[in-house]
């Protein structure tokens, strides 16, 4: 039985750029989770990410050719263009606005009502001190940190030097544990 | 790894966990699609005229319009232009004379012998200005009801500081 090769996203691009509905659909679904993801982590809402990623993909419906294969991968392309967004309009409505739902509790459902308490609130914690890092450190850290994306890669979305990514990555990381240990929840004992 | 390193590592597990399970809106897609479909539909003439106008071409056809214009006026104004020009060229000497596009002056008047403005190696204008009544001495009409007024000369002053010649200089629509 033989496997189909699948499409590389540079043959999917030509093909939308011709008008194949199919190669856009194609496109779409293999990024359109990252992206979201990604522009979630950056402004801390969901209906704000997902206008950034529709955006993002009817920017590549429009103007399909200001992606170039030759520049790097399309999925750092759409990356790039989701976080021009964020930075550009939608971060400062973003951290005022976060989501009120606490969804920590969805995946918790064997825990006790305690334990998933606890979780919930570090988990809330951790989303809050992201949110409140400086952009150029929160992206570095979505990037390289929460999606487990290489430097290389992390670099040609955000634009900058490979070694950029490193030293704003390193004072994120710095930051979060000092903001994680400044708002760090007192242990249960010493509350009794 | 640092312990603060590892310490975040671990307090990363539970986010990456839940952001593993966030998705976009179940109908972005179908959004999406009905966009693509209306980029890629067959468009009219007109309509890719339209297009191509509100793309970036605006700018040149913006240019391209303000030539048009231009070229439009220019022939419409031809006529009076060409008219003007012959009743110029057509005064006698002394008299008016058309020069630079906002300004008329007469002909030089020589002052003195003209014989010295041929044998003048280097020669200088000065824009001066002098009583309008000071027309009447080279033959020229004076308003009475502007005689008051000074009127504009350019004065050709020779390499000793003498001067040559004279002509008087009006604006374009200033009676003298």
């Amino acid at each position: 039985m033989s496997v189909l090769a699948q499409p590389t996203d540079a043959e999917l691009h030509n093909r939308l750029m011709a008008g194949d509905e199919a190669a856009f659909t194609q496109v779409y679904r293999r990024h359109k989770d990252v992206v979201y993801r990604f522009a979630l982590m950056l402004c801390g809402a969901s209906g704000l990410a997902a206008d950034a990623t529709q955006e993002t993909f009817l920017l590549l419906i429009r103007e399909p050719a200001r992606f170039d294969p030759a520049r790097g991968a399309l999925s750092a392309f759409l990356l790039g263009v989701v976080r021009n967004l964020v930075r550009r309009g939608r971060d400062d409505l973003a951290v005022a606005a976060p989501d009120e739902d606490d969804s920590a509790a969805d995946g918790s459902h064997d825990l006790t009502p305690l334990a998933t308490l606890l979780a919930g609130e570090a988990l809330s914690s951790l989303q809050q001190a992201i949110l409140s890092l400086p952009f150029a450190y929160r992206e570095a850290l979505v990037l390289c940190d929460l999606q487990e994306l290489p430097y290389l890669d992390a670099a040609n979305v955000i634009g900058c030097p490979i070694g950029t990514v490193r030293s704003r990555l390193n004072r994120a990381r710095a930051r979060l544990a000092e903001l994680l240990a400044e708002h760090a929840p007192l242990r249960l004992e010493t509350t009794l | 790894m640092t312990p603060d390193e590892k310490t975040l590592q671990a307090a990363y597990a539970p986010l990456r966990q839940e952001l593993a399970t966030a998705v976009p809106p179940a109908g972005q897609e179908a959004g999406l699609l009905a966009a693509f479909r209306q980029q890629h539909a067959p468009v009219s003439r007109w309509q890719r005229l339209v297009q191509w106008v509100r793309q970036d071409r605006g700018l040149y056809l913006s240019l391209g319009g303000s030539c048009v214009a231009a070229l439009a006026a220019l022939m419409w104004l031809r006529p009076m232009l060409w008219n003007e020009t012959q009743a110029l060229q057509a005064a006698p000497a002394g008299t008016l004379a058309p020069t630079a596009s906002t300004e008329l002056t007469t002909a030089f008047f020589p002052l003195g012998d003209p014989a010295r403005i041929e044998a003048a190696q280097h020669a200088r204008m000065v824009r001066v200005s002098m009583p309008r009544a000071s027309l009447a001495a080279y033959g020229l009409p004076v308003n009475p009801e502007l005689a008051d007024e000074a009127i504009e000369a350019d004065l050709l002053v020779g390499d000793d500081g003498a001067p040559l010649a004279l002509r008087f200089v009006r604006g374009k629509y200033q009676l003298i």
